[in-house]
């Protein structure tokens, strides 16, 4: 019954943002299996450092792993908690995407891709923030 | 008395952001002479991309700086048509910041300085949409 109140004021975006925050959740958990077949992609970026090797990857990506599932349990059951998770989240994003950029250049990608990309993670992020900023009374 | 009850409801967070907002637009106002005084650092950066020369600055700077100067006037006095100004700015900066260091060659500031320069950059915008967004109700 609680469970049917609730889901209506998720509302879509909040959903669509939850079951992406668990898509990057498996995506962590999995960076090790990345080096199995590595390339230039492979690693966890965090900080604005990309972390070569198994160990790291096994440690870093199960730990932003499980902290983005308590981030989508927290998007989707509504809870008051999840807002300084996603205000942190908010300004974590740019400052790893921009200390990534700054650190390691280029990569050279296409503006294309580069927007498209920024779209989806400072959606993700900070839109997921003012989004719950925004409708702060709906938590609880 | 009016102004009084606005500036209580404003905070000190806004009130700094305002004033912010203005040296920011000062700034823009004046990236022609910047510019003329020196061409390897002055010049605007919209989207990424570094305007050269003095004419493209005169244009662009006060375009840039009455926008800036819009959303100082609408912060101040807590105008609820603040709040779109203030998200889309809030997704403008990172933007602006990845496709600035992915267009460009140059030699890297110091990580303090980025750290710094990040901090003071996204608490101004994102900071300010969140918290604006979280406020809502102070909007008339």
């Amino acid at each position: 019954m609680a469970n049917e109140n609730a889901r209506p004021q998720r509302g879509t975006f909040l959903t669509v943002m939850t079951v992406l925050f668990v898509l990057l959740a498996i995506s962590d958990f999995a960076k090790p299996i990345q080096f199995g077949h590595p390339n230039a992609a492979a690693g966890i970026v965090e900080f604005g450092r990309k972390f070569h090797g198994v160990t790291p990857n096994l440690i870093l990506g199960t730990l932003f792993g499980i902290l983005f599932l308590v981030y989508a349990y927290g998007l989707w059951n509504l809870r008051s908690w999840v807002l300084p998770i996603a205000i942190g989240y908010a300004f974590y994003v740019p400052y790893n995407v921009v200390l990534f950029t700054y650190r390691e250049p280029p990569v050279i990608r296409s503006i294309p891709f580069i927007v498209i990309w920024l779209a989806v993670a400072l959606t993700g992020s900070i839109g997921t923030a003012i989004y719950i900023a925004y409708n702060h009374e709906t938590l609880r | 008395m009016a102004n009084e009850n606005s500036g209580a409801s404003r905070g000190w967070f806004l009130t700094v952001m305002t004033v912010l907002f203005v040296v920011l637009a000062l700034s823009d106002f004046t990236k022609a002479l910047q510019f003329a005084n020196d061409p390897a650092v002055g010049g605007l950066v919209i989207l990424g991309h570094k305007f050269r020369g003095v004419a493209h600055n005169l244009m662009l700077g006060p375009i840039f700086g009455l926008i800036l100067l819009t959303y100082a006037y609408g912060v101040w006095k807590l105008q609820a048509w603040v709040l779109p100004l203030a998200i889309a700015y809030a997704f403008y900066v990172p933007v602006n910041m990845v496709l600035f260091w992915s267009l460009h060659q140059l030699a890297p500031p110091s990580v303090g300085f980025i750290v710094i320069y990040l901090f003071i950059s996204l608490t101004g915008s994102i900071g300010t949409a969140i918290y604006l967004a979280y406020h809502r109700e102070r909007l008339s």
